[in-house]
């Protein structure tokens, strides 16, 4: 009996709340089936291509963005000028179609999306009290689902999306260090390699000769005065806490020396040794012989 | 809706006028982002102030708060890791290009020297570089590619110098003056003398 009278007077109140969700879900269709055929579909995208917009792809993946994504396009505009640096070119300060795109992708997500909302809810609440009055109920349906469902994404979506930036952030800076850590690891074995082989080329009264012949033998110390400048210009600040060294002299005419980084290795099991002990740290070794060093990363 | 036009048209201002003023997108996001904060706050006020009962205005206040919230939250995180990204792109363009002038600097160096213990005593480096690389000049004009710039050999009978130095790659200190008097660009230096084979990277 009350399931009835509620849908009776669903179906008799043209904005009840089950309409404007209906609208809401209607749209999300409607602008799937544009993202799909339109804006991914064979004309529009030639003409998009040879236009050539620089740097609108972000909003011409899927023009849900234009709604919701001004502030994700602001931070894309950020790297691509970084990216463009790499190659000395400075964008910075010149004004391309995508600055034009965050500035109206801002003023429809936090103007005129809670603005038509509220506009339609007013206006819900007036056509209440006078089914007569204009706008008619379909115009307040189409503004309030519109609006409805742009502050669904600019507003609501940010609150679960920033917990997961946040994790992926962290990842990128634990992947950062990684990847310096793995670089500074074998461009600094491959420079003690090289210091190795001018000791192995000068004489032996300079402290120099055949490795194995070295009075007390060659150590790593006798090596490292290179690492400064690497520490300066290779690695990132704080990477050389993280390394250690480990030399064996095999013969008078070859040696290996390894480093270890403070880094997981690539075998994810951990059962790797390192040649410092420890098990499952990333290994780098380099096999010196007076005319060559061979890099190898073990793990 | 008077509101809404001057809140638009004060949004596209801030944003133009403060990109032009600083070259910063960031800079003019942000502050395009405060007139939208203050807009959207008077707006939940206004539809807060649409309900009747102390429960549902409530509700309403409390969902607003989140979703402003949120949205402050989330900004601020992308903000601050794009920024992030956009500063360590910059030393790995200084790494890549550490990392390539030392490879190519350092090949002849260690030629030159390895050469020079085994025609010792009657050799010189400067000697000993000139026989290998007949002209100097040519030689490292020939190593000289769009990513390793410019690149300078200085040569007595004792000492070898080439300076490398970037195209535009920023160094460590953007006071620092360049061989060729530029400023501020990534520069390493190989040296080699009777001693051995050193690499200072300057800058």
């Amino acid at each position: 009996m009350t399931f009835k009278t509620s849908l009776r007077r669903i179906w008799e109140d043209p904005l009840h709340p089950v309409w404007i969700m209906l609208a809401m879900l209607e749209l999300v269709v409607i602008i799937a089936l544009f993202n799909r055929f339109v804006l991914h579909g064979p004309v529009l995208r030639d003409v998009l291509v040879r236009i050539n917009l620089p740097a609108l792809d972000f909003f011409l993946e899927d023009v849900n963005r234009v709604f919701w994504g001004s502030y994700i396009a602001a931070g894309g505009i950020r790297v691509s000028e970084g990216i463009a640096a790499f190659s000395g070119n400075s964008p910075a300060g010149s004004w391309v179609s995508a600055h034009t795109a965050v500035c109206i992708s801002m003023v429809i997500s936090y103007i005129l999306g809670p603005s038509l909302l509220l506009w339609g809810l007013k206006a819900r609440h007036q056509w209440v009290i006078n089914k007569l009055a204009k706008p008619s109920s379909l115009s307040i349906l189409i503004a309030t689902a519109a609006g409805g469902y742009i502050v669904t994404g600019a507003l609501l979506l940010p609150v679960g999306a920033g917990m997961e930036s946040w994790n992926r952030w962290q990842t990128m800076k634990a992947d950062s260090r990684a990847n310096a850590l793995r670089d500074g690891a074998i461009s600094s074995v491959s420079a003690l390699g090289f210091q190795a082989q001018q000791l192995r080329w000068m004489a032996g009264s300079k402290g120099g000769g055949p490795w194995s012949e070295a009075p007390g033998g060659i150590t790593v110390a006798d090596l490292e005065k290179i690492l400064p400048s690497m520490e300066r210009g290779i690695w990132q600040p704080g990477a050389r806490g993280s390394m250690k060294y480990s030399l064996e002299i095999a013969s008078r005419d070859s040696l290996t020396i390894w480093g270890i980084a403070d880094l997981q290795g690539m075998n994810s099991d951990r059962t790797f040794r390192n040649k410092d002990g420890t098990t499952g740290n990333a290994q780098v070794r380099a096999g010196v012989t007076p005319a060559r060093v061979t890099i190898a990363l073990e793990n | 809706m008077r509101l809404t036009l001057i809140c638009t048209l004060l949004l596209v201002t801030a944003f133009f006028v403060i990109y032009r003023t600083t070259a910063d997108v960031w800079t003019a996001t942000n502050s395009a982002g405060v007139v939208a904060v203050i807009f959207l706050i008077g707006l939940a006020f206004r539809v807060t102030r649409l309900f009747k009962g102390r429960r549902e205005k409530l509700t309403a206040a409390l969902i607003s708060v989140l979703m402003i919230a949120g949205l402050a939250t989330h900004w601020i995180i992308i903000w601050r890791m794009t920024e992030w990204q956009y500063a360590q792109l910059q030393p790995i363009r200084r790494t890549i290009y550490n990392g390539m002038v030392i490879s190519t600097l350092t090949t002849p160096a260690y030629d030159t020297f390895r050469e020079f213990r085994r025609s010792i005593p009657q050799a010189t480096i400067g000697g000993v570089f000139r026989r290998l690389n007949p002209g100097g000049a040519p030689l490292v004009d020939s190593l000289i590619t769009k990513e390793t710039g410019p690149l300078f050999a200085s040569v007595s009978d004792s000492t070898v110098e080439l300076t490398g130095e970037a195209r535009f790659v920023a160094g460590f200190d953007p006071e620092f003056v360049n061989h060729d008097k530029r400023l501020g660009l990534a520069q390493i230096r190989v040296r080699v003398t009777p001693a051995g084979v050193s690499y200072d990277i300057q800058n």
